[in-house]
């Protein structure tokens, strides 16, 4: 068992993120999958809406039934609100919890909030009072939405079992919020696509996507930007189409042609502009083996460029799973948890710095 | 014996079988209440449930919640207004309130897509099916006749919060109170889906069974007047 306030172990930390560790169909695209569900509880006000009596109920009763219904051999619950922020900010940094459920001041109005968490490999993780009650998750490497769906639809039933939902005939799973209200699904991957990136082809990729009523995101989420090339597709509607519709959307029609756009561009760099690719990413390589000070996006472009080199052949002295690690541990937090304290900005420069050639360095 | 989820004492006893293993809730008034397993729970009426019992009446097709939105939702409070400001709906009785307004704004933001098309809840929908059989079995959910609304226009439709008194019918009162309890909640589910899925005459079954268990809610019948059928 943790001590409460480290929900993840160090070795979990330097272990990095089981949806990092490029395995799966598609990886050298498709960096990870997910499959997110939001439920509500029948007969309670909206979470925005709870009084903090009615929270605190929510919490207790989805906790007590959670671990009570033995979804997977090792759960871990977090009472995220009583944690220190630099330990949210991990969880946020390993895609378990959302930005928002990270937030909050300690005795704010909006605590407690928690989460569980499969262990060792983290792929399940519920989110209790996050914008709606329930808020489950299935994350994986490479594509693998329709396993996902599986795992989660399982998960959800045994949930369900023990709990009532907020439902309506018409509306199917009613969410707080009417975007998300029917399937309350989110089906999203997050693929990697520094080649178009380089050709100046993703504009066509976002064209598309939107056109089909999907979404197309940056690394952490809403708002944020591509850094690293990463982007993430996933639905937008969630009311009039079934789960299987949305997932066959995604997962055979438009994920399969994206991939195959980024792998015609490597290929087209590879072929044509060789020298061009070459001097990316061995300038990449390069200054990630000798920086003395490294800002967060700046050592995701360059791990990016390193992952198409090691990908394409050109770099044969580094593993690639060793490089998309990189692309969580070089975060604040975990940087601050490897080193066991907290930084200031201008040391969080140095340790990513200092990391980097570390695990980067010449064979 | 201490409430499950706080020091209060405890006054609702739940008993659940599942799978063969037994697991038991104790909860105080309040908490049970929160977890919507009690009389009166949080957000149990929506408008269109509260105007059924009090009219018996079917609303117009097309027009579940009325032809206007309400101007706040009568679970919850939540006014419309609020709810454009903030983008979030207060309690899953805010779909049904406000379902004029909110149904076009939702096609706009689904592509269209209006009505629910994927998965249910197994355990809500098995829970509707053994009702239903129960409901096809020899033992008649009562003269059809005594189903019957008053003519009356419907009354406002805000919700019966009042701490009303105990129906009167016989049976059901030799029931434990927790039971009586639980089965009302599961009820009121019940009719809530079957009126979402416009099936008015199982509706008034459920009000009916409702009405016997002594929900406060569910107004009594009113003997002197043959009204008009349910589904008619
Ligand atoms: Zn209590
Ligand atoms: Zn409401």
């Amino acid at each position: 068992m943790n001590a409460p306030h480290s929900p993840m172990s160090v070795e979990a930390v330097q272990r990095g993120a089981q949806w990092l560790r490029s395995s799966g169909s598609h990886a050298d695209v498709v960096i990870s999958s997910r499959v997110r569900l939001a439920r509500n509880l029948w007969g309670l006000p909206f979470l925005h809406r709870c009084s903090r009596q009615q929270r605190g109920a929510a919490l207790n009763l989805c906790k007590q039934r959670l671990l009570g219904l033995g979804l997977c051999p090792q759960m871990l619950w977090v009472d995220v609100h009583t944690l220190p922020q630099i330990d949210r900010n991990l969880l946020v940094e390993r895609h378990l919890i959302s930005k928002e459920h990270a937030k909050g001041p300690p005795g704010g109005s909006d605590e407690p909030r928690g989460l569980a968490v499969s262990l060792p490999d983290e792929s399940l993780s519920i989110m209790v009072n996050e914008e709606d009650h329930l808020r489950m998750q299935v994350l994986q490497s490479g594509l693998s939405l329709s396993e996902g769906l599986h795992a989660i639809d399982r998960v959800d039933d045994a949930i369900e079992s023990v709990l009532d939902y907020a439902y309506s005939p018409r509306f199917g799973y009613l969410t707080a919020c009417p975007t998300n209200v029917g399937c309350g699904i989110r089906l999203s991957a997050m693929l990697h696509l520094p080649a178009l990136k380089l050709l100046g082809d993703v504009e066509k990729v976002r064209r598309a996507a939107q056109d089909m009523a999907l979404a197309v995101r940056g690394f952490y989420g809403e708002g944020s930007e591509a850094t690293g090339d990463l982007y993430q597709i996933s639905n937008q509607t969630t009311l009039g189409k079934g789960e299987a519709v949305l997932l066959r959307e995604l997962e055979t029609e438009i994920i399969p042609q994206v991939i195959e756009y980024e792998r015609a561009a490597r290929r087209i760099l590879l072929e044509r502009k060789r020298r061009t690719l070459e001097d990316h990413v061995f300038r990449a390589l390069g200054v990630l083996r000798s920086a003395r000070l490294l800002a967060p996006d700046e050592a995701l472009t360059m791990l990016s460029l390193v992952r198409l080199g090691v990908l394409a052949g050109l770099i044969t002295d580094v593993p690639e799973q060793e490089v998309s690690q990189l692309f969580v541990l070089v975060q604040p937090a975990h940087l601050q948890r490897l080193l066991g304290r907290e930084l200031d900005q201008q040391k969080r420069r140095e340790a990513r710095a200092d990391l980097l050639r570390q695990r980067l360095g010449a064979r | 014996m201490k409430c499950d989820l706080c020091d209060q004492e405890a006054t609702v006893h739940e008993q659940t079988i599942r799978a063969g293993k037994v697991s038991e809730r104790h909860l105080c008034e309040r908490c049970a209440r929160e977890a919507g397993i009690s009389i009166n729970p949080a957000a149990p009426l929506t408008s269109l449930l509260s105007q059924f019992m009090t009219t018996g009446k079917p609303p117009a097709p097309g027009q579940a919640a009325g032809p206007v939105a309400a101007a706040a939702c009568p679970s919850c409070g939540l006014t419309y207004a609020k709810f454009k400001e903030s983008g979030l709906l207060g309690c899953p009785d805010c779909y049904a309130a406000f379902e004029p307004s909110l149904g076009p704004l939702l096609e706009r933001a689904h592509e269209g897509g209006a009505h629910h098309a994927g998965k249910k809840p197994r355990r809500l929908m098995q829970q509707v099916a053994a009702h239903r059989q129960q409901a096809g079995a020899p033992a008649p959910a009562g003269p059809p006749a005594e189903a019957a609304a008053a003519s009356a226009p419907a009354p406002a439709s805000a919700p019966a919060r009042a701490p009303a008194g105990r129906g009167e019918s016989a049976s059901p009162q030799a029931m434990p109170v927790a039971e009586r309890q639980r089965r009302i909640v599961a009820l009121r589910k019940l009719l809530a889906v079957a009126i979402g899925d416009e099936q008015y005459e199982r509706a008034a079954q459920i009000r009916d069974e409702l009405r016997r268990l002594g929900d406060p809610d569910v107004p009594p019948a009113e003997p002197g007047r043959a009204g008009r059928g349910p589904a008619a």
